[in-house]
């Protein structure tokens, strides 16, 4: 599968989950709402972090090459 | 968790959940409610029993034999009816040791097992409540828009009057499992082949029960290129839809008891 297959995939499913719990952590829906840039971007950046060190780290302490 | 008077209460509403975790409507014989706690009794036991016997006993067989242990289990739907789970892995364990074919009903015997545990979920948070209130208190009991919620993704919401939040969970919800089903080409409807994404996409309610009965059976003829994120997506369905349950039963239990007179007032409110 290509690497964009993957990261469109992820970002959906980001969507979803930020989406719902910007729900369960705000009673209203407006400020829910205007919540999902920070939050979708918080959580991507996040997730684009933990994947660059654990790419790092493959790279350094597991790779075969 | 909305905070109540030790002297409006029937009783200690933890005790409550615990005894009606382990056996339907314990809970709610021990809050002195003999009615319903007979009735759930009687109710998700039977529904219980009736879904081991179609099924033979054989539903943990599903289990990868290196999965297959007591605590493996624990991550079932059936373990919301904790007692009824552990006499059915007393009582028929992981199956036979050796290939038998499956009882001709076995999948709506594990539907019926996975739905008691399921509704005594519901049942129990209804002791919780139950347990906190001597008399009714709102208009609405919480369990009204929390079984809404089970029932079909965003309803609770709806039922609630918060209908913009209802609508977009149903068509994040919905959608997502929509796209996971497609992705999977149908192959997370079966217990059988996936036992714990199917755990997970159970928690969607109907729609995940109704796509299963119409389209569960698909016979697989080709690899499935993306099944991987298929499965992910139909199980993270029905994973976040417990947050929209949480969402309801927060909203639903502060109006349920904000709503008597002075008692909001004289005991002060926590937002869930």
């Amino acid at each position: 599968m290509k690497l964009a297959e993957h990261i469109g995939f992820f970002l959906l499913l980001a969507l979803v989950i930020v989406t719902l719990s910007a729900f369960y952590s705000e009673p209203e829906d407006g400020p829910a709402l205007r919540s999902l840039p920070r939050r979708y971007g918080v959580f991507v950046g996040a997730c684009a972090l933990v994947a660059a060190v654990m790419l790092v780290l493959a790279r350094l302490f597991v790779s075969v090459a | 968790m909305v905070e109540t008077r030790p002297l409006e209460r029937r009783g200690d509403p933890n005790v409550a959940v615990l005894l009606s975790w382990f056996l339907p409507g314990a809970g709610h014989l021990y809050l002195g409610l003999f009615v319903p706690g007979l009735c759930l009794f009687f109710g998700l036991e039977g529904l219980y029993a009736l879904g081991w016997w179609l099924a033979d006993g054989r539903t943990f067989e599903y289990l990868d034999p290196e999965l297959q242990s007591p605590f493996a289990t624990l991550l079932t739907p059936e373990a919301g009816n904790l007692g009824a789970m552990l006499a059915h892995l007393k009582l028929s364990g992981f199956g036979a040791s050796e290939p038998l074919p499956f009882a001709q009903h076995a999948v709506l015997g594990y539907l019926c097992s996975a739905l008691s545990g399921t509704l005594n979920l519901l049942a129990c948070a209804h002791a919780h409540v139950a347990a906190r209130a001597r008399k009714p208190a709102g208009p609405q009991h919480p369990l009204v828009p929390l079984l809404a919620a089970w029932a079909f993704p965003g309803l609770g919401h709806w039922v609630q009057g918060r209908r913009l939040r209802g609508v977009l969970v149903c068509v994040l919800l919905l959608g997502l499992f929509a796209l996971g089903t497609w992705l999977a080409a149908g192959t997370n409807l079966s217990r059988e082949r996936h036992f714990y994404y199917w755990s997970g996409q159970f928690l969607l309610g109907l729609p995940a029960l109704g796509a299963e009965f119409l389209w569960g059976d698909v016979r697989m003829t080709a690899e499935v290129p993306h099944v991987d994120v298929g499965l992910l997506y139909a199980s993270m369905a029905g994973l976040l839809n417990v947050l929209a349950w949480l969402d309801v039963f927060g909203v639903a239990e502060r109006r349920y008891f904000e709503a008597r007179p002075g008692e909001a007032a004289a005991t002060g409110t926590v937002s869930p």
